[in-house]
């Protein structure tokens, strides 16, 4: 709460809060700050979550009484895949990185994420996504072939415009997903204030870190998978299509590989909000610090082998049905890990009874249910009877619903005085019974609809198959539940008046964000605190007193500069002190210019697609520009505890070139699906090439790839000449770098365009001409790169050195340089090992 | 496996109430340490193991074929928004094709061999065996046995597209006799065409 004025911390906080706060009106746009950006992923997720219940409505009504007739064939169809999209893609993940958004700096004691034209690019991709495939519905083509776009009933002879709607849409978000991630690994990694060696971090930042590291390797099969479809469905490569060497099971391998881990995406970071209210209620730290964060590391590990699980009925071998039963089995020990985590540590306490603890209780009834009928369906010859039917509807919505809805009503019921000031409690209660009670309505039934018998997606069923009563009470459920979620909203619109104003850390919780006054200041800390326990605020009493005085570190900021700490990844020493960019529009233009070439390409126009690929392109080289480039030659500053640490842009290893790494990682894994899909192309096929193709003669590709190679010896030599200060010779290993792999430009372009074998033919002309067009894009965005290095250090303009910025050029061109030479190994090398039989 | 889940839950929401709302000062006392370690490692580990040992050996039971008799072998096409059902061709007579009908021999096994003419769709008749995806461009089979004569009813278990709902499949299960009576009448009924050799479909409504 605000402190007397006299101790200079009003002052102090006047000062800061002109740096750091979102402009009001229009202007507001151009916020990049983590708490503007927060809010506005949360309040957006939420109203995502409305609509999907709304369309949740709508199926629960159509499938009430048998032989419905409120919704027809087809948008019940529409109404179920838009339901699950909305519910998976714009509502769980979104809303999660929303909390992460907001709560990971405050927890961490920073004061805002690394990169905050980041995260506020990442909202705007997530926002048009969402507006460009809910806009299906203006145009009257909603996607209707399920949220999870099976082949080929999602190829182009099966399916309308809608398909073309989701892959957009839900591409464009998903580019928003990987960008949340990067920055929150970073920003977990690097910016947690001065002490919080890594075993003292809160737990939650410990999920966040695991969910988007699995972001990171996750997303992109899907994003892959999205890609190859639409170049299917608009320009006829044949991925997917069993008649042109396709294979349809291509799709849901990449889907899945995917879509499990995705559950631990969505299911992680709320697990991590129960981690951080459990213990404050309890009145005491968690118990098993260590034996969690395994639990976290190993699910999230796991994940990734249970993909095949979602495909026990397509009749693979019975042999990997074994292995991805065991993986399935086998997740259930870390999740029931934290189960009795959670209990031992209110069992070990002394529990106050809250609005956020009823919340989280309810979680566990619900999810331990879920858990079960999860092992359960894990359970092969089970899950040849309860697969697609509802049995799996029940058991997908006691995890999802139970492991995540109620962990964030129990969040944005235990946070609420960070963001307005004040409390709800007794209100609180009745939300929680209509929501619990109707969850349970709607869903207990369900699992013995689909013992019955009654398939999922069906829009409608007969008399007399035993259905009809289970129905009637699950749709009476889901209307209670509706009445429930509603009950939220009047109760957080009537709490902004009525509620009781809280008191300085209402809850008496241990962890940094509660030593703010409410709500919370743009900056978070009016200076950064050196912390020595994982409950700082439980060891420490006085320390946000002290923080508010500017007794931390960074305690005496100029004005119009944003200073944070930077530390290091394991001790969380101080290392270097960030200068992050303040508001400004590039990231909501970059963003507008995606959503040009996302139209563009919906709508078949591939100029105006082009247009506005050169745009964002643009609107990334003026943000990349202006980066770096702050006025100050300043080289470092005194941070406090008497420490002298250089500025960012001083440091050979700034917080741009952790977020290069980053995106490597995400990009390899975009191209590791491809390599994927090749393989699995290559296993389906009768022969490689296939029967009536030649060999592609490799002897000029051979020579484009060694080009290359000697391009990267040559940006190496430059980037470790730029190390020694000689910018003159790094300015010509740059140069004659760029001319090198002009010549790689040039072959792969040829190949790429005029290569005999063709794209539309067979699979395997589409798959080699995706590896080319690949590593050509990756290539080219590599000499954008290091030309715009080059003109950056051109020493005629005075310009500070940065000393970060040749290896990070370096970084991105090796590893292009690298996924060229694969690509070669595989498109060239690779059939003449493998043969004509296969 | 039902009641052993339940006894789970009651006891995991028992424990967390507990914890919660009995007063601290008389409440037993448990090391936490054991708690998380039996609870969360222990008791699942030892659970689940036999669960998976139990489930991979049914498993391959399931799937293995029943008994040592030679199964009959009929070829389904399942398409939009319809299952085909193909009889063997005799040497002489009329092949037969029944449409949303399956009429198979009693106490006899039955394989079929699924495929499909456009999307995935999925072969389900949850009284017979569970399900079985039909694939373009995948071959697929699945045994089946009605060890009593009756109707059964079966549908597409896979979302195929707009009437996936309405793709159901009527299993008439005969006596042998019955059966072979049906067979041999229908494939030496004269008719120019397929057509009235199809037994009327459950439903046709598109």
């Amino acid at each position: 709460m605000s402190e007397p004025a006299d101790d200079g911390s009003e002052a102090l906080h006047e000062r800061l809060e002109q740096t750091w706060a979102t402009p009001p009106g229009w202007r507001a746009l151009s916020g990049v700050n983590h708490t503007t950006v927060g809010l506005r992923f949360i309040i957006t997720g939420f109203v995502f979550f409305l609509i999907g219940g709304v369309l949740a409505m709508l199926i629960r009504t159509q499938l009430s009484i048998p032989q419905n007739n409120v919704l027809s064939a087809g948008e019940y169809n529409a109404a179920f895949t838009l339901h699950g999209t909305a519910m998976m893609f714009f509502f769980a993940v979104p809303i999660m990185e929303g909390f992460a958004v907001y709560l990971l700096p405050k927890m961490i004691g920073a004061r805002d994420l690394i990169f905050p034209r980041l995260s506020a690019f990442g909202y705007w991709c997530y926002l048009f996504g969402g507006i460009l495939l809910f806009s299906s519905l203006l145009f009257g083509t909603p996607p209707d072939s399920g949220w999870f776009m099976y082949t080929p009933l999602s190829s182009a002879p099966y399916s309308g415009a809608g398909a073309d709607f989701w892959l957009l849409g839900v591409t464009f978000a998903e580019i928003s997903a990987v960008a949340a991630a990067i920055e929150l690994i970073v920003s977990i990694l690097k910016t947690r204030t001065a002490g919080m060696a890594i075993h003292r971090m809160p737990l939650f930042a410990w999920y966040i870190l695991v969910t988007a590291v699995m972001i990171v390797f996750a997303f992109p099969p899907l994003i892959l998978g999205s890609i190859l479809l639409e170049l299917e469905r608009a320009f006829g490569l044949p991925f997917f299509d069993p008649t042109r060497g396709g294979d349809a099971l291509l799709w849901q391998h990449l889907f899945w590989l995917f879509g499990h881990p995705e559950v631990y995406i969505i299911f992680l970071p709320a697990a991590g909000i129960v981690s951080t209210i459990v213990p404050t209620f309890a009145r005491r730290p968690m118990v098993g610090y260590s034996w969690v964060v395994l639990a976290v590391i190993g699910t999230g590990f796991l994940s990734f082998g249970l993909w095949v699980h979602h495909m026990f009925t397509t009749g693979i071998p019975l042999l990997s049905l074994g292995f991805f039963a065991a993986a399935s089995m086998a997740v259930a020990i870390p999740t029931g890990m934290q189960v009795f985590a959670w209990l031992a540590t209110l069992w070990s306490g002394r529990p106050v009874p809250s609005v956020p603890l009823l919340f989280i209780l309810g979680f566990l009834f619900i999810f331990v249910l879920g858990g079960l009928t999860g092992v359960m369906v894990a359970f092969v010859p089970f899950d040849w009877q309860a697969h697609d039917s509802h049995f799996v509807v029940a058991h997908l919505h006691y995890v999802l619903f139970g492991g995540m809805v109620f962990p964030m009503f129990a969040g944005l019921y235990y946070w609420l005085p960070l963001m307005t000031g004040r409390v709800s409690e007794a209100t609180g209660r009745i939300v929680f019974w209509l929501i619990f009670i109707g969850f349970n309505l709607t869903f207990l039934p369900m699992h013995l609809t689909g013992l019955l018998g009654m398939p999922r997606r069906v829009y409608t069923y007969d008399e007399g198959l035993g259905w009809s009563t289970l129905n009637l009470v699950s749709t009476l459920g889901g209307f209670i539940t509706a009445i429930g979620v509603a009950a939220f909203v009047l109760d957080y619109l009537a709490h902004l008046r009525y509620g009781r104003r809280a008191t300085e850390n209402v809850w008496n919780a241990g962890t940094l964000e509660w030593a703010m006054r409410y709500p919370v200041p743009s900056y978070n800390f009016a200076s950064q605190p050196r912390v020595e326990h994982r409950e700082p605020l439980w060891e420490d009493a006085d320390l946000a007193q002290r923080l508010a005085r500017g007794e931390g570190f960074l305690g005496h900021p100029p004005t119009s500069r944003r200073e944070m700490l930077v530390t290091d990844t394991v001790s969380g020493e101080p290392e270097q002190v960030a200068i992050l960019p303040g508001n400004t529009f590039v990231p909501l233009v970059a963003a507008l210019c995606l959503a040009v070439f996302f139209f563009g390409f919906l709508a078949k126009l591939y100029w105006l697609a082009g247009l506005g690929a050169a745009f964002a392109l643009l609107a990334f080289l003026v943000w990349a520009w202006r980066g770096g480039d702050t006025p100050d030659t300043e080289r470092s500053l005194e941070a406090g505890e008497g420490r002298v640490l250089p500025l960012h842009h001083a440091s050979a290893s700034p917080p741009g070139w952790w977020g290069t790494v980053w995106t490597v990682y995400a990009d390899a894994a975009l191209f590791g699906s491809l390599v994927f899909a090749y393989f699995y192309l290559w296993a389906v096929a009768p022969a490689w090439p296939p029967p009536g193709y030649a060999s592609i003669d490799w002897l000029l590709p051979a020579a484009g790839v060694l080009a290359l190679i000697a391009s990267s010896a040559a940006v190496g030599w430059g980037a470790s000449a730029a190390r020694s200060g000689k910018t003159a010779v790094s300015r010509r290993a740059f140069g004659g770098a760029l001319a090198l792999s002009l010549a790689f430009v040039a072959v792969q372009t040829m190949l790429l365009f005029g290569s005999e074998v063709s794209a539309r033919e067979h699979a395997y002309g589409a798959v080699v001409h995706v590896l080319w067009g690949y590593c050509l894009a990756h290539v080219a965005i590599a000499i954008v790169m290091a030309a715009f290095h080059l003109v950056r250090s051109n020493p005629k303009h005075d310009r500070p050195v940065r000393v970060g910025e040749p290896r990070i050029v370096a970084l991105f061109w090796h590893y292009s340089v690298g996924l060229a030479i694969l690509a070669f190994a595989l498109v060239h090398l690779f059939p003449l090992v493998a043969g004509r039989s296969a | 496996m039902l009641a052993g889940a339940i006894l789970i839950l009651v006891l995991v929401t028992a424990m967390a109430l507990y914890a919660v709302y009995r007063d601290p000062q008389r409440r037993a006392t448990v090391s936490p340490k054991v708690l998380l370690l039996g609870g969360g490692l222990v008791f699942p580990v030892v659970v689940l193991t036999a669960l998976l040992v139990y489930g991979l050996a049914l498993m391959g039971e399931l799937r293995a074929p029943h008994g040592t008799e030679s199964p009959m072998e009929l070829r389904v096409v399942a398409r939009q928004w319809s299952w085909q059902v193909h009889y063997p061709e005799k040497t002489s007579g009329r092949p037969v094709v029944l449409e949303n009908e399956l009429r198979i021999p009693a106490g006899r096994p039955v394989r079929l061999n699924l495929v499909s003419e456009d999307v995935i769709h999925s072969f389900w008749v949850p009284s017979l065996a569970g399900k079985m995806d039909v694939i373009p461009g995948h071959r697929r089979q699945i045994t089946i046995q009605a060890d009593l004569p009756g109707r059964l009813r079966g549908q597409c278990a896979e979302f195929c597209g707009r009437n996936h709902a309405r793709m159901s499949l009527l299993v008439v299960a005969e006596s042998a006799e019955d059966f072979d009576a049906w067979l041999a009448s229908a494939s030496a009924t004269p008719s120019a065409h397929d057509d009235t050799t199809r037994a009327t479909s459950p439903r046709t409504d598109r």
